[in-house]
Order: C-alpha cells, then structure tokens, then sequence
C-alpha cells in the first residue's frame, strides 16, 4: 500500500523567509529598507553646515561617495580595496577549508564572505545616500524641516545651521550667562570683603573688626560658596561646547570611514562596528536628541507647537509638561548690571542653570548612549565594555 | 661676570704698550676719536716687580713646562671709579691653586704699583678687576702681568691704551627683553629680568627692545650650562638660540646690554632652561619597530627554538601513537600541529601590521579626514604613526602645563593681592598708638577656591598625559614590552595547557602596539583644529587690564602689581586673540575654564575612551588567539 504523502506547500512568503539563512536575510532587509529611504524625496540638509563645519561633513559624505571625490578624499577607494583584499582571503581560507575537508573553517570564510559583503553594503549605501538620513530625519517628524530653536533671543532655523550648531549657540548661550552669575558674586565681594579686613587699633589693640560682624561674613562666605559652586558648571559648560565641535568635525570625516574599513577584517569587527554605532550615535543621535529635548525648540507647526512663556504647557511635550514650564518661566538669559547683585538671587539662578546645564545633555548623551549599545552588536561588535566605562564615569 | 675666586680691586690707569703683545691688543669698544688711543707702542722695557721677581726666582728653577698665561679681551674703555674685568686663562701643567698678577701704572714720572694674588679655576680660567678714575688714569700707560706659580712660570704682558670716560657717558639704562619665539611659530613669551623661562628642544629667537630709544645697537652673551658661548654686537637685538638638542636640565643665560655712543650700558639676564615636561624621551630610543633586524634579532631565535621543540615533541608524540597504538595521541598530535601552524599564521600577520604601522602616512589620513595639519603644526605630511603620537603627546602636555603655569602664576599674584594690608596710623597716644588696617584687595579671595580647584584638576590632567606617554614609550617603542610579549605569547600559545596564557600576551601585545598609537595619531590629528578654530569666548563688561592697573595704583599706591599682565601675551599669542578687553586676571577667570575644559576633553575623556576601545578588541583578539583577558578589571583600572 502506497504511503499517502502530503508534500507542504513551500511557496508562501513566510516559508520562503525561513528558508532562508539569517544572514542573507537580514542582508537582503537591510536592501530593502535602504532601497525605500532612498525614494524619500529631495530633503532640506543643512547648507551651511558647509561653511560652519569648515566643510568636514559634507565633504567627508563626498569624499566616500566617488573615487577621488574632492582634492583629498580616497576614503572610497581605501575601503574598495580593503574589500576585496578581505574577499582575496575569505576566497583563499575557503580554498583550503575544502582542500583539508575543515567544515567549521568553510563556515568561518563563508560567514566571513557575509560580513565583508555587509560592510560593502554599508559603503555604498552611505556613499550614495548620506543625504537620505536628513530627509528621514524631517520625514519621520522628529525635526521637520523648518524646526527653529531660539538662540541669543533669536529664532534660528535648526536645519539650515544644523543641529550641532545651534546646540554649540545654545551652550555658549548658558557659558556667558554663567560669566555673568560670577561677575555677580564677584562684584557681591568686592566690597563686602576688604570692608570685612578692615580692623580699628586703640592703643595697639584691636579695638574692632568687621569680619566680627556675622552677618558681614555670613555674606563674604556666601560669595565664596557661589563662586565655587560657579567653577564646575563653567567647565563643563566649556567641556560640553567644545565636544560638539569634536563631533561635529570629525564624526563623519574622520570615526565613520575609519569604523567601516575596520569593520572590514575580522579581527577589527568589534572595534569597527563600535566606531560606526559611535559616529552615528553622536553626530545624528545626540544633537538631535538635544535639541528634541530642549523647550525652545518650535516645530514649524503652529497649531500644535506653541511655545509660549506663560504657564501653559504645550501639549507635543507631554511627558516633560513640569520642566517645560519651569525652564519656559526662567527669566531671559542677561544679567542686568544695573541692578545690584544680590546672593540669593544669584543663587537660584545658579540652581535653575545647573539642572538645564546638565540635564537635557545627559538625556541626550543617555539616548546616545542606549543607540550605541544597541546598534554595536548588530553591526558585530560589543559594546558591553564601553557601557560599563561609561557608567562609572557618569 | 664676577670672578668666583678672589681678586683685588685697585686704582690704576694709564696706557702701554709692547710691541711683543701688539696684536693682542683688541678693541672691545672701538671709535673713530678714541683709536689714536688705541696704538701700541713697543715696550721699552720688561718690568718685574719684587714679589713677581722673587716668585720668579723661586718657581724657575722648577720645569720650564708652564706656558705664559694668556691674557683675554682687554676691555679699552672703562668708567670713572667703576671696575673693569681683566680675564685670563693658562694652558699646561700649571698649579690650579693660584696665580699671581701685577699691574703697574705710569703716568709721566709717576708709576703705581699693585698686585695680589688669583685662583685659577677649575677650567684654567679667572680673571681680576682694576678700578680707575679719570683724574688718575687718563692718559696713563698700564702693564700688567700674570704669573702662573708652580714648576716654572711664565709672565704674561699686556699693552694697551685704558681709556677712561666720565660715568656720564654710560648708558643708564637697560634693555628689555621683547619676547622669546620658538621659530616653528608655535608660542612665545615675554620675559623680565632675571626671570627664567622653560624651553624645549627648539630654535629660539629672543628680541630685545629699547625702552629709552637711546642704544646703537645691541652687546648680547649667551652662556650655555654656564660656559660661554658667544658675544656680539646686534643691530637688529634679535638673537638666536639652538635648542634643538638639548637635554633636560640645559640652561641658557643670556646677558644684554645697550650701547650708546660706543659706550656699553648694564647688563641684564634671563635664565632658559629645558624643563622635564619639555625633556622628553629621545625620539631615537621612542621608535617603532620597523626595521626587519629588530624582530630577526629578537623575536626569531625565540621562536625558532620554541618551535623545534615543540615540533620535535609533537612528531615523538605521533610517533608514539603510531607505534603503541594511541588513536587519542594521534589526534592531538594533529591538533597541536594545526595550533603550531596557527601561530606560525599569527607571527605573519603581526609582521604584516607592524609593516603597515610602520608605513602608515598620519599626514595623509589627516588630508583625508579633511585637516591641513601643516595649519596647525602638530603632525606633518610623512609622520609615522609613532611620531604622530608624540607628537600630539607632546603637544598636549605642553597645553596642559601652560595651563598649570598660569594658574600657578595666578595663585601666586591673587595671594599677593589679596593679602596686601595697609595700616594707617592715627597718631601716637601716650601708650601705644591707634590707627586702622585694611586690605583693600581682599576681594580676590572669591577667586581664591576656584583657582584651587582648577590647579588640582589641571595637575591630574597633567598627570594623566604623561602616564599616557609612559604608556606608549612602554608598550609600543622597539626598547618597549612588545619585543618581549608577543614571542613569548606565540611559543606559549603552541603548549596545550599555556594557550590561554599564550594568546592573551599575544593579543595585548599587538593591542597596545597597533592600535594605541594609532589612536593617539587620531587625536594629535583632531584635537588641534579644535583650538586653532574655536572662537575665542567674547567676553564684554570686564575691565582692561589697564584700567585694572590704574585702580590698583589708585588703592595701593604702587606700581608692582602692574607688571603682571604682560603674562596675557602668552595666552593672546596662542588663541589668536588680541583683545586687550580680555584680562587674563582679575573677575575673567573664562579663559582659565575654557582651558581646563580643553585639558579635560585631551587628557581624560577621549583617551580613557580610546583605551576601553582598545581593552575590547585585546579581549576579542584573545578569544580568537585562544586566550581570555579579564577586559572587565582593566576597565576597572581605566
């Protein structure tokens, strides 16, 4: 009696999809999810990012695109020719894998073959579609094109700057207001203290000193106490300016064509992906979070972004509707020096300048952070290590 | 220069001559209307005084092996009443302890006498003064001798015309120096007297200024390590000075001093020295192994013998398992034989990578990252990477020790500042007397904590960059630790029970060598633009520096504090900024933050990152060598 068999019907997608290996798959998502970016219309990129970046970022997106794009660029032919070194070598330990019958090193070239393939995808696509990340960034709603953020008092257009500059006005913004809380405590002492050394002598002794006078030295400490709480917040303000600059320099120029031709041999996989995920985490990630973060920033919507500085919270904020008001309601960023100083004021000042200094760029650097860790592995790395550094060091 | 042994200063002038001595007759101050008093004239005679006489009767009848000391440049012209150096030096076997001199003076009928007695030191050199007043030796002949006591003793002569000038006629004053400018366009400073400045191994142009506009030009000496070196006139008072080989601890003093009227002013001096930050290791003992012979020499009879034995081995333990039928033997005979081709495969591509380190262009990986490094004069077209890494070390810990030096500088200004008090007395009573005191600049102790704070963490900055370059001198230089880990990694990683072991030292080894200087190459290329390019902080509504000065001179009453803003120069001259607005001192402590954040970003942040990196691909390696490094602790330690 003839077994009755049933043969599965293997047409359906989801079957043609498990018959496939991981590997191609995902080289064939990444494909496709490459090839739909690329349909995105023509995006509103920053053209002076040209000028204010002393032309490091789109030139070094040109300089990946062709060979010998611009007068210095040959990050595209360095990487095509450690590609096909890489598959020189794949070909041959996959030679001798067949010769010496070794199944588990014919897996490693193959798997091998994989990533270099990966990593030339990558090249080109970046290559090719640098701009499509700013359209899918304006697309997808974060930032839409228009988005402006106000700087020195003035609105100022995110995308046409670019993020990194209008986060590098923001931090200068906040680095002269600090300047001006110290000239406050400073001018606080300034007579306080020589008035606090002054000591009246009757016949040779010490008749009265002002610094007896507690309220007089409660004052000259306090001068004290807020220009040393000043000094920290001043550095890092300094610090967090020029890290922009770092990042908005050589991110792109410099990390990203460096991580990709390292991720192109395998014994430089980890460091390579951590670079890559590195440069797109701070250059992309980090700005943009900032300014997402940042209660002065206005969507071109006026409907539904208004920013206002009265005591209403705008709705698109909602789970920050509580900093939004208090950091909408602080008083302009200008130290008024008409006015005399006066220590507590100073001081609040100085409390509510510390939670916006710090605050927002540890979410953001957070974000950064969170992609980074997230993205290494996927580009066959681990960042295990660089979490942990990082959250000792924070 | 004073003379370190003892001399006698005595009066006595006039103008000799010997036609014997004629040609050493030199004018150090020559003029058109004083060179008729320059001819010699013949000696008519050889005076010997009577202790010269006696001292030559005594020591003559001992060897005749002494030469003559020789007498040095024989200064024409001296000043009313003030001294004038006479130098001299002795060659031979003579007695170091002491020589004796001797000076007679003849005007017309009259003669002088004089003499004493001079140590020679140790480098057979020393000299005496002569003091002279016009009314005395003007126009009087002067013979002077030296004697060398010991075994024999020769007599030394010296003719010559001494021409005496009212003091009037010397300049008064003295110059000031201008600045001091390495030539490669990096930073310069000013200088005051006597006031010592570090330097490094480079060429140096110092120039002067004429605070009066009163010199001609320009008398400049220049001792080195305290040995004279050079003088000469300069026009121009710009003068060079080659450091470009010197060690730590070299020391240059540089005199200067006007003339006016072919007469020479006082002198003045500043000290240079090369510091421990600027000496820095010799850049031959900090190369890279690049030449084929180091890894031949020291790498290869390693391995080779490691090898044969362990080949041997293996092929006994095949053999055995041949004959005494041990299939399990085979199989790790095999097994160790592949792990034996493995490394053989590993010890290439290390060759491999030293070759490419080694012909690595950090110039050109710049141009491609878009930097014009020779803008910025930290690495330049054709550096290794090895050099691109020292460099950029040095650089960074030259910022970071500017940065030390200043607040150090003013530290030491606010506490004069603010520790100034006056007291006023208010008439003295019957006891005692009453009166009040004040310190008036007190204010500054605002600044006195941040300063503090500032100073401890741009030290651990400081700190933390030369432990980098320690770093890299000890793992990644051909005098470092690479020669010695990845040999003796390979041949453990061939033993079964070291192969752990093995591949870690080999991943460490090529972790800390390929990849730190490269990514210290990385940062000497990225950082500099940073500074070049960065806006200075516009910083509005502080005084000038002169205006603080004026208020200081209005509270104080005196002009010292004033002399401490010229140290701004050095900190305009590095940001490009030329701002007089932007006081260094005093309220404007901006440029010290914006520093330390500099120094923090260069010292701690990226480094510190860089290193986790490099720990996570020395734990990926050793996994693919065999090993395991703990990557976990190192971090820690990081």
């Amino acid at each position: 009696m003839m077994k009755k068999t049933t043969h599965k019907n293997n047409s359906s997608l989801p079957s043609l999809m498990k018959n496939i290996s991981h590997a191609k798959g995902a080289a064939f998502l990444v494909i496709a999810f490459l090839i739909i970016l690329q349909t995105i219309s023509a995006a509103d990129y920053p053209y002076s990012w040209d000028k204010q970046h002393q032309g490091t970022i789109l030139s070094g997106l040109q300089y990946f695109k062709a060979p010998g794009g611009g007068s210095q660029g040959s990050w595209y032919l360095l990487s095509i020719y450690a590609i096909m070194v890489c598959l020189l070598a794949n070909a041959l330990v996959y030679v001798a894998a067949k010769v010496f019958n070794s199944q588990s090193t014919m897996r490693f070239a193959i798997s091998e073959f994989y990533n270099v393939s990966a990593s030339a995808i990558m090249i080109f696509l970046l290559a090719g579609m640098g701009m499509s990340v700013f359209a899918f960034l304006q697309g997808s709603g974060f930032l839409p094109a228009g988005t402006s953020s106000k700087c020195y008092g003035a609105q100022v257009d995110v995308w046409k700057m670019g993020p990194p500059a209008i986060v590098q006005c923001k931090i200068q913004e906040k680095i002269e207001y600090v300047e001006g809380l110290y000239s406050q405590a400073y001018k606080l002492n300034e007579d306080n203290e020589p008035l606090s050394s002054l000591c009246i002598y009757i016949m040779s002794v010490q008749a009265y000193c002002w610094d007896w006078d507690v309220s007089l030295h409660a004052t000259v400490e306090k001068a004290h106490l807020l220009a040393n709480k000043i000094m920290p917040i001043a550095i890092n303000l300094h610090a967090q300016y020029m890290f922009v600059s770092y990042i908005a320099n050589n991110m792109l120029s410099l990390f990203l064509p460096i991580g990709l031709i390292l991720r192109i041999f395998p014994i430089l996989r980890g460091i390579g992906s951590i670079m890559i995920a590195i440069a797109i985490a701070f250059f992309f990630v980090f700005p943009i979070t900032f300014l997402i973060l940042d209660p002065d920033t206005v969507r071109p919507n006026p409907a539904d972004l208004i920013q206002t500085h009265d005591n209403n919270f705008s709705p698109c904020y909602s789970s920050f509707s509580g900093m939004v008001t208090a950091i909408s309601q602080k008083p302009p960023n200008v130290i008024d020096g008409t006015v005399p100083p006066d220590a507590s004021q100073v001081g609040k000042e100085l409390a509510s300048l510390q939670a916006e200094a710090f605050l927002i760029p540890l979410a953001a650097l957070t974000a950064s952070l969170i992609f980074i860790s997230s993205a290494t592995p996927i580009l066959g790395g681990d960042a295990g290590e660089l979490m942990r550094f990082v959250a000792k060091v924070i | 220069m004073e003379n370190k042994n003892s001399k006698k200063e005595i009066c006595r002038c006039g103008n000799f001559s010997s036609a014997r001595h004629a040609k050493q007759n030199r004018a150090v101050f020559p003029s058109s209307s004083e060179k008729s008093f320059v001819n010699a004239e013949p000696a008519a005679s050889m005076h010997a005084f009577i202790f010269a006489a006696l001292a030559l009767l005594v020591f003559s009848s001992f060897s005749f092996a002494l030469d003559a000391p020789h007498l040095k440049e024989w200064p024409q012209i001296a000043y009313d009443n003030a001294p004038f150096e006479i130098s001299f030096s002795s060659e031979g076997d003579v007695d170091a302890v002491s020589h004796l001199y001797a000076i007679e003076i003849k005007k017309g009928a009259d003669i002088e006498k004089d003499g004493g007695t001079v140590s020679l030191g140790a480098d057979k050199e020393s000299s005496f003064r002569i003091q002279c007043t016009i009314a005395k030796c003007r126009g009087a002949s002067v013979s002077v001798y030296v004697f060398a006591l010991g075994s024999g003793g020769g007599i030394s002569e010296k003719p010559g015309t001494f021409y005496v000038r009212p003091q009037a006629d010397r300049p008064k004053y003295k110059p000031e120096f201008d600045s001091i400018s390495p030539d490669d366009g990096s930073l310069s400073a000013s200088l005051r007297e006597n006031s010592v400045a570090g330097i490094g191994n480079k060429k140096y142009t110092l120039k002067f200024k004429d605070p009066q506009g009163e010199f001609a030009n320009f008398n400049i000496t220049i001792y080195k390590d305290g040995k004279f070196v050079s003088t000469d006139f300069y026009p121009s008072a710009t003068v060079s000075i080659d450091c470009s080989g010197c060690k730590e601890g070299t020391s240059f003093q540089v005199q200067a001093s006007g003339i006016k009227n072919s007469a020479q002013g006082p002198s003045m001096a500043v000290q240079l020295f090369t510091p421990l930050s600027s000496g820095l290791p010799d850049p031959a003992k900090a190369a890279p192994i690049c030449d084929p012979k180091n890894l031949q020499e020291s790498w290869l009879p390693v391995m080779a013998a490691g090898f044969m034995a362990l080949i041997i081995i293996i092929a006994l333990a095949y053999t055995l398992s041949e004959s005494l039928s041990l299939p399990r033997l085979g199989v790790w005979a095999k097994t160790e034989i592949t792990q034996l081709i493995i490394s053989a495969l590993i010890f290439a591509l290390i060759a491999w990578l030293i070759g490419v380190q080694c012909s690595f262009d950090a110039g050109a990986l710049a141009k491609m990252a878009g930097v014009e490094t020779a803008k910025y004069g930290v690495v330049n077209d054709g550096d290794t990477m090895m050099s691109a890494s020292l460099k950029g070390l040095e650089w960074s810990i030259q910022q970071t020790h500017i940065t030390t030096a200043f607040i150090r500088r003013e530290l030491g200004v606010l506490s004069m500042r603010a520790t100034y008090n006056k007291y006023v007395p208010d008439g003295a009573g019957i006891i005692g007397s009453g009166g009040f005191s004040v310190s008036p600049l007190s204010g500054d102790w605002t600044m006195s904590g941040n300063l503090n704070m500032l100073l401890n963490v741009n030290t651990t900055f400081l700190l933390s960059l030369l432990f980098q370059l320690f770093s890299l001198l000890l793992f990644s230089t051909k005098s470092g630790l690479f020669l010695f880990l990845v040999p003796i990694g390979l041949v453990m990683r061939s033993i079964p029970f070291l192969r752990e072991a093995g591949g870690g030292l080999v991943a460490i080894g090529v972790g800390f060598y390929i990849l730190y200087p490269m990514f210290l190459a990385i940062i000497a290329i990225t950082l500099p633009p940073l500074y070049a390019g960065h806006d200075a902080i516009n910083v509005t509504g502080f005084p000038s520096a002169q205006a603080i000065a004026e208020n200081e001179r209005t509270i104080t009453g005196t002009d010292i504090f004033s002399y401490w803003f010229d140290l701004p120069d050095l900190y305009k001259r590095a940001k490009g900024a030329q701002d007089t607005n932007k006081t260094f001192y005093t309220i404007n402590l901006s440029p010290l933050y914006e520093m330390s954040a500099y120094n923090f970003i260069r010292a701690l942040l990226i480094p510190s990152a860089g290193l986790v990196v490099i720990v996570s691909f020395v734990r990926d390696l050793a996994a693919i060598f065999g090993g395991e490094v703990d990557a976990s602790r190192l971090i820690g330690m990081v």
